[in-house]
């Protein structure tokens, strides 16, 4: 149901052209970690995302999000930990990260 | 001769440069009147009219979900989403604290400084750890893509950044507003707590309560932490900060506004056919 319900929405939006492939100049990028904006992963290993969309990574060990101006969502293949607050903290388990969304 | 051509050329070509990176642009926009703000609910500014709706950031969020779920049952994983269960609540709040924790005027919350310190509204509301059937690496960065080519790769944050451009510029470095900011934290300095910047204190490590994403809270606000937040609302309310600050952005607002007209049309249909289209 839920299948068919997507595929009617996607094959909506493509007949009315509303289907954009993404080079947005605002784009998910890795950046150094120098700005307290930034959304931050720490692991021992550290990385920092600014801009928004998703993006495909592998990072092993992260243990903690520090959200920045942002909000989102990391997604592990054991599901999703959201940072819906911006300028906040969110620690737990150590995992594997593979997928970065930000708002 | 040749000499006086090269700098006429020069000349122009830095004319050309400034008006191509519209620096011209840059100039500071006139304001009007000033209101005294000393509640949260006071704070409107012209361009709200043009953010989406909560019903259509939820929307949107529904025909992203629907999108990635089908796409990870395609790849064999059924029931797996990354809409979460309280969705329009989490938006609201978002939109509260769009207005509450900012980087132009920082941490606005009266009421709340007095009860949680810098802490949000968030905490102990819900567990942020969404368990999902595992998928292979491959197949959640496919699945998730797909997600978001779903609704064109529009991304959905709550604030002004949504809109064409970005939005309109933030007036954080203008001069009415750095000079309010300086009699803020003048204010702040006399009472012990030195920041420069109205986000300082909200990204203070002495301030920060990391949130456990199982419990959906962190540990609560300390007194000395209720003391500064209290300090902060205090020397805002004196010094008019977010009435300044407000003032000024909208005015940047106005000027953006002007400028992107077809764009924000452009915009608003687009959400609209997104959101006609959307699953519920």
């Amino acid at each position: 149901m839920k299948k068919t319900l997507a595929a009617g929405a996607v094959a909506a939006l493509s007949a009315t052209g509303m289907l954009v492939s993404g080079s947005d100049a605002f784009a998910i990028n890795r950046v150094t970690c120098n700005e307290n904006g930034y959304t931050w992963l720490n692991s021992t290993d550290t990385t920092c995302w600014a801009n928004r969309g998703t993006i495909g990574v592998t990072l092993y060990g992260v243990y903690s999000v520090s959200s920045g101006n942002n909000t989102g969502w990391v997604a592990s293949p054991s599901g999703y930990v959201d940072f819906p607050q911006k300028w906040n903290i969110y620690q737990f388990s150590s995992r594997r990260i593979d997928t970065i969304h930000i708002n | 001769m040749r000499r006086a051509r090269v700098i006429r050329l020069a000349v122009l070509a830095a004319v050309a440069a400034v008006t191509a990176t519209g620096c011209g642009a840059e100039t500071e926009p006139p304001v009007g009147s000033i209101d005294v703000i000393t509640r949260e609910t006071q704070i409107s500014r012209p361009i709200d009219g043009y953010l989406p709706s909560g019903e259509q950031l939820r929307q949107l969020w529904q025909v992203r979900g629907a999108a990635t779920t089908a796409c990870y049952a395609e790849h064999g994983t059924p029931g797996r989403t990354n809409v979460p269960p309280d969705l329009a609540a989490r938006l609201r709040i978002q939109r509260q604290e769009d207005v509450t924790r900012t980087r132009l005027y920082g941490f606005f919350g009266p009421e709340d400084a007095r009860s949680r310190g810098y802490g949000s509204a968030f905490e102990g509301q819900r567990n942020l750890e969404m368990p999902a059937p595992w998928s292979r690496p491959e197949v959640v960065r496919q699945c998730e893509k797909a997600g978001s080519e779903a609704i064109g790769d529009l991304t959905l944050v709550t604030d002004e950044r949504i809109l064409p451009d970005g939005g309109p510029p933030s007036a954080t470095n203008d001069s009415r507003v750095t000079e309010a900011v300086s009699k803020w934290s003048a204010c702040m300095t006399r009472a012990g707590y030195p920041y420069q910047r109205p986000i300082d204190p909200l990204i203070d490590p002495k301030w920060q309560r990391p949130i456990s994403t199982q419990k959906g809270e962190g540990p609560p606000a300390t007194p000395a932490e209720i003391a500064a937040a209290t300090t902060d609302i205090g020397c805002k309310l004196d010094t008019n900060l977010v009435g300044v600050a407000v003032a000024v952005q909208s005015a940047y607002d106005r000027r953006y506004i002007a400028a992107h007209a077809d764009a924000l049309s452009r915009f608003k249909e687009r959400l609209l056919g997104y959101t006609r289209t959307g699953t519920t």
